[in-house]
């Protein structure tokens, strides 16, 4: 079988190499549109606000300076953001997960009562809220205000994601959670040992989006945590990044040094510094989406 | 009387099911429902000092306060008319790109791709916002090559006319190879079986998209069609805050951004904006069972199948 | 995927414990938290027996700093007995974050609040922040003496009967003239302008500022070449030169005014208005603006003229604080002596008179909790009755007496500090916390020996000047009925003035059609206003 494939390629390379040449130069041109953008931001963080200045866009610094991740990482707040973004991370994706395959798979089973009702019920959610300060007393209720607890519960199932894997949950052949469901499965057993590794890309994907949005969080906690050290990464980017577009009417000569502090290489740096770690995450998914690999086995 | 035994029983024979759905709904009720209560504001006058439920009521008069700024309404067809070309312009463009890294025969190179298309996606709108400015600024690079090219420049961000299908290209610049994740998702779950009987048949691979890759991805097209259209009301403010100025005011505010200009500069009126988010809500409602009936109708599952 | 699994969910539980239990140490503002008790401490009298900590969320606080941990915060919390937890804002966040927690009921100890009256009114009428006690101007005169010089803090007590908030005023001792100009001016290339013979003065009016912009344009003095950009302002600060340096009722809170027939207009529809939005226009078309001044962001217009050295003439405030810092960059970044450099001037309008509304003598304000208890309310006004008497102030402006600085013989000060060393480099505590306490340092500034004689001599100047060539009908007083007026239709008529006048003068056409336009569409929110006004007056 994998030899007779192997033969099949061959043979077909030679027929549709222009399809795949042509496909290859535009997605080589896709690439590249999203590449030279991310060089000209490595490269302003290596460059030093005067030369920045004065020349347009850069793909190459004339004088690369390290002085701007000097400066971050001195002012100590980045690490503080690390720490408290991971601690949500490895908390709060566990939780996510949990919550939302459990629900998902769930939802996709046929047959029992109120599935459409509790499925309405959800989608509303997805639709209306109730706004900020209602949830903030609700926090507060629980005396959760200031603790990292508020913004990993705040954020547990997002339904977008329970519906996309729901759907694909229902796509799986029903024979095989019937053959389980005679051997004396429940549910349960039923989800871990034959949904999940056959639902391995959706996973894969659905783990993915949500580590993103965990760690790029930052509404919650600014609301809900005033601690200094409990300030996850992206707060503390959208700080340095931000100088504000909105300056108070003539404010006075007290309010003006803070607005000096970051140059845009600096700013950059920030940027690049946050966005790594999670960019890694992907290529370490990727393995899990491979083509219908394991729907063949199991079926075998 | 024996409705209810029915009922009864058939919970207790699907009662796993209840067990599987407890934790998700715990948290459903608390934290999504739980704050639902402020809803009601829409139709009161919010007064701290009592909370929310004990604010008085106020029927439609918020509303009408709502809808005696012109502004208001505006901002409300700019949304609708930006986003609805968000959708045309862009909803293919990850589907599309799902389906060439797909067919591409070189592992490796299918790796490269898939991942560097995800990295616009790590920058929030802010850094992507100050990149564009750079680069289509008058004596940006766009414009450098436009100006060897054509001989002449082109004011991206300043120009009314050409701002909105900026806003529409630096989205799918952004989000295109982050959405494409889920198409390949789920071509990565299609039987490999229909390929292996296709290719007995002698079907060329355009073809194999068109009669196998796409069909079979279908439901998930569909889904994250009505999914987008339910989300209609909402999308953007991020992307055009930071990439709006001045000079293309005039059509960019979308509801958000009114929003945002009422409740910034003057005192806070929590009933005037939970009204307006209400209001925006139910729009979006309407317009995702529309697409979710529509779908039904051209034979797909839609949302519940 | 089994053991990832399992890896993920002994790191889940692992981290539940700990989380769990860091959350339980931080909780600051309880009323019952008892600290130690301090006897035999240098200053702490008697009252301050008992230890507290006081919650303050406030802009510009430096989230790397220790507040409690250099020399200068460390004898102003021994000799109140203190803690501070400094809380803090962003200026993108600030508004949003504050309204949250005082619409929550959750408001830290003291916040620094950005006053608008309609939030205030809110707050007031629905007891969310303290009212302070009846008798609080007695008990605090210094206090309540820096609270009258703000004008508007009497009026409020007038208008709600009662003392909700302390506004912060710019000057309290060192108040320049009467009625207050507001500060902004331009900031422009002295060599350059030498260069090609063109009067250094005081002040220009706007066309003789357009004047000066061709001639720089044209002959390049700076040999900058294509990148040199003659007026650079960013769209906040470009209305600021045009519309409202010729009519200062084109911008707020002088938008709405009583006209001469004695009922109340709004000031941007009128012709004024439009002939300052022409020569915005002018400028813009021929050239002589940033191309793309829409798009430019905080401080990207300032640094082109400090850093890169590309524009002529940009907008900034004008105190001695601001002054240094220009002089110093100038100096830093182009190698430039800002003597021969760096010149300041007022804008003028085309009759050679300034205009502008008054100025109100405060910036933003301090709120307190209406939970906090009694005792901690009052070691607050204690601390900030303190820093309001005139030896407080050189402290907080000049730093620890004996150390820092000293007094001289004839009853002046000086400071002790090396060249170059500011107060705020020395003592990271001090900003915000003590230079913004209570008094702002607008004031100082007049009289800061940090800062060059000369950049104090003008900012004095620049204030004087301002007062002199402007009378009641441009240098507008304060109309405190449109000011304290609020109403969910006042609240409509929330325009960014600077955006709108600047996507008004770069559409396409004829600006006095657009501005008619604009007019008319705009009169729908602000007719309603203008009627309620008018009604309030009894017209």
């Amino acid at each position: 079988m994998f030899s007779f494939r192997k033969k099949y390629n061959k043979v077909n390379l030679l027929k549709y190499s222009r399809f795949d040449i042509v496909l290859c130069v535009i997605l080589a041109i896709v690439m590249l549109s999203i590449i030279i953008p991310f060089i000209n931001v490595i490269a302003v963080s290596f460059t030093s606000q005067q030369e920045y200045l004065q020349s347009s866009v850069l793909i190459f610094p004339k004088k690369p300076t390290l002085r701007n991740y000097y400066d971050l990482f001195k002012d100590g707040r980045i690490l503080i953001g690390y720490r408290t973004t991971i601690i949500i991370l490895l908390i709060g994706l566990p939780l996510n997960l949990i919550l939302t395959t459990s629900f998902a798979y769930g939802l996709s089973r046929k047959g029992f009562p109120g599935r459409k009702l509790i499925f309405y019920l959800v989608l509303f959610t997805m639709i209306f809220n109730g706004g900020v300060i209602p949830m903030y007393m609700l926090i507060k209720e629980l005396k959760l205000t200031n603790t990292i607890w508020s913004v990993i519960l705040a954020y547990g199932i997002n339904t977008f994601y329970m519906i996309i894997m729901r759907n694909y949950f229902s796509t799986l052949p029903e024979s095989l959670i019937e053959s389980a469901k005679l051997d004396g499965a429940g549910e349960w057993k039923i989800l871990f040992s034959i949904i999940l590794p056959l639902s391995m890309p959706i996973i894969a994907t659905i783990t993915l989006f949500y580590s993103v949005d965990r760690w790029n969080e930052w509404y919650y906690s600014m609301i809900f945590i005033r601690n200094a050290n409990l300030q996850p990464l992206q707060l503390i980017l959208r700080n340095i990044v931000i100088d504000s577009q909105v300056r108070a009417q003539a404010a006075s000569s007290g309010a003006i040094l803070e607005e000096y502090k970051f140059t845009n290489g600096l700013k950059m740096c920030a940027v690049i510094v946050t966005m790594l770690p999670v960019m890694c995450i992907f290529p370490f998914l990727q393995k899990y989406f491979v083509k219908g690999v394991l729907i063949g086995a199991i079926k075998s | 009387m024996s409705r209810i035994q029915n009922l009864a029983r058939e919970i207790w024979k699907n009662r796993m099911v209840y067990t599987l759905l407890l934790p998700g709904l715990i948290w459903y009720i608390i934290f999504a429902y739980g704050p639902m209560g402020g809803l009601t504001l829409a139709f009161k006058t919010y007064k701290a000092s009592k909370g929310i439920w004990g604010s008085p009521w106020c029927g439609f008069q918020n509303y009408v306060y709502v809808f005696r700024d012109p502004a208001f309404l505006a901002s409300v067809w700019k949304t609708l008319y930006i986003n609805i070309g968000r959708v045309l312009a862009g909803f293919c463009a990850p589907i599309i790109l799902a389906l060439m890294i797909n067919e591409i025969p070189f592992n490796r190179y299918k790796k490269i791709i898939q991942t560097v298309a995800t990295f616009p996606q790590f920058l929030s709108w802010v850094v992507v916002s100050s990149i564009m400015i750079n680069f289509f600024s008058y004596n940006g690079p766009v414009n450098f090559i436009l100006s060897l090219l054509a001989n002449k420049t082109v004011n991206f961000l300043g120009n009314e006319k050409i701002f909105i299908p900026m806003l529409y290209v630096t989205e799918i610049w952004k989000t295109t190879g982050w959405y494409a994740i889920i198409y390949l998702a789920a071509i990565a779950g299609i039987n490999p079986e229909q390929y292996e009987a296709a290719r007995i048949d002698g079907v060329t691979r355009i073809q194999n998209i068109f009669y196998i890759t796409l069909p079979n991805i279908m439901p998930t097209i569909s889904i994250m069609l009505i999914l987008t259209i339910g989300n209609l009301m909402s999308a953007g403010f991020d992307q055009v805050f930071n990439l709006s100025n001045a000079a293309v005011r005039d059509v960019s505010e979308i509801l958000d951004m009114y929003i945002y200009r009422i409740t910034f500069q003057s005192a806070p009126d929590f009933s005037f904006s939970t009204a307006v988010s209400l209001f925006r809500a139910v729009i979006n409602m309407v317009l995702l069972l529309m697409a979710d009936r529509i779908a039904k109708l051209l034979g797909g599952e839609g949302l519940i199948g | 995927m089994k053991r990832l699994i399992s890896f993920l969910v002994a790191m889940f539980l692992l981290l539940t414990f700990t989380a769990g239990c860091s959350s339980d140490t931080k909780d600051a503002s309880s009323p019952t938290s008892q600290g130690t008790i301090q006897t035999g401490t240098e200053d702490a009298s008697q009252k301050y027996s008992k230890k507290l900590v006081i919650d303050w969320a406030s802009v510009m606080v430096n989230e790397g700093t220790d507040y409690n941990a250099d020399e200068f915060s460390q004898q102003w919390c021994k000799k109140f007995n203190i803690e501070w937890n400094m809380i803090p804002l962003t200026w993108e966040n600030w508004a949003e974050k504050l309204r949250i927690w005082i619409n929550s009921g959750d408001m830290p100890d003291i916040a620094t609040w950005n006053y608008v009256h309609g939030e205030y009114a809110a707050y007031v009428e629905q007891e969310l922040i303290r009212r302070l006690p009846d008798d609080w101007k007695t008990r605090w005169p210094n206090v309540a003496k820096a609270y009258e010089s703000t004008v508007i803090g009497p009026k409020l007590d007038e208008l709600f009967g009662g003392t909700y908030c302390l506004p912060k005023p710019r000057f309290a001792m060192n108040k320049p003239s009467e009625v207050l100009p507001n500060h902004m001016g331009i900031y422009m290339r002295k060599d350059w302008m030498e260069q090609i013979g063109i009067e250094v003065k005081d002040a220009y009016t706007v066309n003789e500022l357009l004047d000066i912009a061709r001639r720089i344009k044209e002959e390049d003095p700076g040999n900058v070449g294509d990148k040199l950009v003659p007026i650079e302002v960013r769209t906040g600060n470009m209305a600021f030169l045009f519309p409202w340096a010729v009519y200062a009722h084109s911008q707020s809170p002088a938008d709405f005014y009583i006209g001469e027939d004695g009922k109340y207009k709004w000031g941007p529809a009128d012709p004024e208005t439009l002939e300052g939005l022409k020569l915005y226009q002018q400028a813009y078309r021929e050239g002589l603006l940033h191309p793309e001044f829409y798009t430019l962001k905080q401080n990207e217009d300032l640094e082109d003229f400090y850093v890169a050295g590309t524009a002529a003439i940009t907008c900034e405030g004008g105190l001695a604080y601001y002054q240094n810092l220009f002089g110093a960059q100038l100096k830093k970044n182009l190698g430039l002596d800002p003597e021969k450099a760096m010149h300041f001037a007022a804008v003028l309008g085309n009759d050679g008179k300034y205009h502008h509304p008054e100025v109100i003598n405060f910036w933003t304000a301090n709120i307190f909790s209406p939970d906090m208890d009694n005792e901690k309310f009052e070691r607050i006004m204690d601390i900030f009755d303190y820093s309001c008497t005139q030896e407080g102030q050189y402290i907080l402006r000049m730093g620890i007496k004996g150390v820092d600085w000293e007094e001289t013989a004839d009853g002046g000060f000086r400071t002790l500090m090396p060249e170059g060393q500011t107060v705020d480099s020395k003592y990271p505590s001090i900003m915000p916390l003590y230079i913004n306490m209570l008094i702002l340092s607008d004031d100082f500034d007049m009289i800061n020996p940090s800062y060059p004689e000369s950049y104090r001599q003008r900012t004095k100047r620049q204030y004087e000047l301002r007062s002199k060539l402007s009378d009641s009908t441009t240098l507008v007083p304060t109309d405190w009925t449109s000011y304290f007026h609020d109403s969910p239709s006042r609240r409509k008529v929330a325009f960014d003035y600077a955006t709108e006048y600047a996507q008004l003068i770069l559409k396409e056409g004829d600006i006095e059609e657009n501005w008619k336009a604009w007019v008319q569409e705009k009169m729908q929110v602000v007719q309603p206003v203008l009627d309620e006004l008018n009604a309030l007056i009894g017209k």
